[in-house]
């Protein structure tokens, strides 16, 4: 994106004021590969099927094997990231292992009760009243007929259906700080979540492929007002999916480089759905960004299908804390691998990591 | 204001809620905001609450005449966790708002 571009969008002047060297680093897991398989949809518009992250050896050490279950099944069962769920029981009581009042049986000193630490109603015993989410949200999850707040069973389903009524997965943030309101609480949760998540499920590595031209060049991409080429949709969709970011470009016939990738549809500009810019981060590393190689936009390392990575260290791009004003809007820039042609034209053959049933 | 505010929200936010601290808060937050924040209570984990280490990264300024003030985790992960909106009120510069 270029400067007057950035001025032009955000409206708002942003200055730097320094941000330590170590927070160019993230400590989320780094997965090995993804793929995005597509099922044809009436329109010809691919619709990719998301696969969810299987657990990391941390997750597989830290939490007891029918808690994974149960998280996992939670999580597919509301759409949500089941790492977000075991990172919430794991902040509230460890997987329900805590020797703590109100885990096992009781209330804890706020009235919450259970593995996943819901009120119950039963009020302010010293600490705060917790309330009573478990009388709306808890659920029979196990087909016992009854709704058991002590029972992991019960209480995780509880706790998706109360993380989703929040606003996850949409806004995970947000969602957890309704949980318990507490900005220690929600970094802790979503650190938690970044140790648990492992590689994508069912994603071998190395799927990029050549796709030529087909006749059709430019495709919308749902959920958003921009176009890119179709043939890296279904990738772009995964991206902002998977990484929860918000699509802020991808087809530009001015305002961007003329000789790059917005030009043909083949880049995109993304920024962090909620706000977090860890996302981006982890998108960015995960297609071979980093710090000894930013300034040169890491050619030499991308991962496929990407051809380069403009984040953090590259001028015009990265987080509000390296996109300084004026002029500078805050995104991450990633441009897919194409043959040469001409601006305004479609490229001969893209690299896509997916493969597009018509 | 807002590094002061910051310092002082994130032992708060962690539960540490003596008079001093609030004193500290209310210098430098509006009436509204230390209500909000006041009223935000938050449930004992199974670990205790450690003050966030927030650091001031960026400042922009928007056409309201308000400064945005996005804090983040200082050190990895760098992640964002709120955004302070501070204006010019008639005691002073305050933050009056914080965004998630």
């Amino acid at each position: 994106m270029t400067s007057a571009t950035a001025a032009r969008d955000r409206g708002a002047a942003w200055l730097v004021l320094g941000l330590g060297g170590g927070a160019a680093a993230l400590t989320a897991a780094l997965l090995l590969g993804a793929a995005v398989v597509l099922m044809a949809a009436g329109t010809g518009a691919p619709a990719p099927a998301f696969a969810a992250n299987e657990p990391s050896a941390t997750a597989l050490a830290d939490i007891p094997a029918d808690y994974v279950a149960l998280y996992r099944r939670a999580g597919e069962q509301y759409g949500l990231d089941w790492a977000v769920l075991a990172a919430v029981g794991k902040v509230e009581t460890d997987h329900g292992r805590a020797a703590l009042p109100g885990v096992r049986s009781g209330v804890n000193c706020a009235g919450a009760a259970g593995p996943m630490q819901f009120g119950i109603g039963a009020g302010n015993h010293g600490c705060g009243d917790a309330g009573n989410a478990w009388a709306v949200y808890g659920t029979d999850g196990d087909g016992d007929g009854d709704r058991d707040v002590y029972d992991a069973a019960d209480a995780i389903p509880g706790a998706a259906r109360y993380l989703q009524a929040s606003g996850a997965p949409d806004d995970y943030r947000r969602a957890i700080f309704a949980y318990n309101h507490a900005d220690w609480y929600v970094a802790r949760v979503l650190d938690w979540a970044a140790r648990y998540r492992g590689a994508v499920a069912g994603a071998p590595a190395g799927q990029a492929q050549r796709l030529p031209f087909d006749g059709r060049w430019l495709a919308p991409v749902p959920g958003t007002a921009m176009q890119c080429d179709a043939r890296i949709v279904p990738d772009v969709r995964f991206l902002i999916e998977r990484f929860s970011l918000r699509l802020t470009a991808c087809f530009a016939a001015s305002g961007h480089e003329p000789l790059g990738e917005h030009p043909l549809g083949l880049a995109v500009d993304v920024v962090p759905a909620d706000g977090d810019w860890g996302r981006t981060m982890e998108a960015a590393r995960f297609f071979g960004w980093s710090t000894d190689c930013a300034a040169t936009g890491c050619a030499a390392r991308a991962r496929a299908p990407i051809r380069v990575v403009l984040y953090n260290g590259y001028p015009g791009h990265g987080d509000p804390a390296h996109c300084a004003a004026p002029g500078c809007s805050a995104h991450l820039h990633l441009s897919w691998s194409h043959a040469l042609t001409a601006p305004l034209t479609p490229a001969p053959w893209v690299v896509a990591l997916s493969t597009i049933e018509t | 204001v807002a590094r002061r505010f910051a310092a002082a929200y994130a032992r708060w936010d962690a539960g540490e809620h003596g008079a001093d601290l609030a004193r500290s808060l209310a210098r430098t937050a509006t009436p509204q905001l230390l209500a909000r924040v006041q009223a935000q209570q938050a449930r004992p984990s199974v670990r205790p609450a450690r003050p966030l280490r927030l650091t001031v990264n960026a400042v922009s300024h928007d056409a309201e005449n308000a400064y945005r003030v996005p804090l983040a985790l200082d050190g990895p992960p760098a992640s964002h966790v709120v955004t302070l909106v501070v204006t010019s009120t008639v005691n002073g510069t305050r933050v009056t708002s914080v965004e998630r």
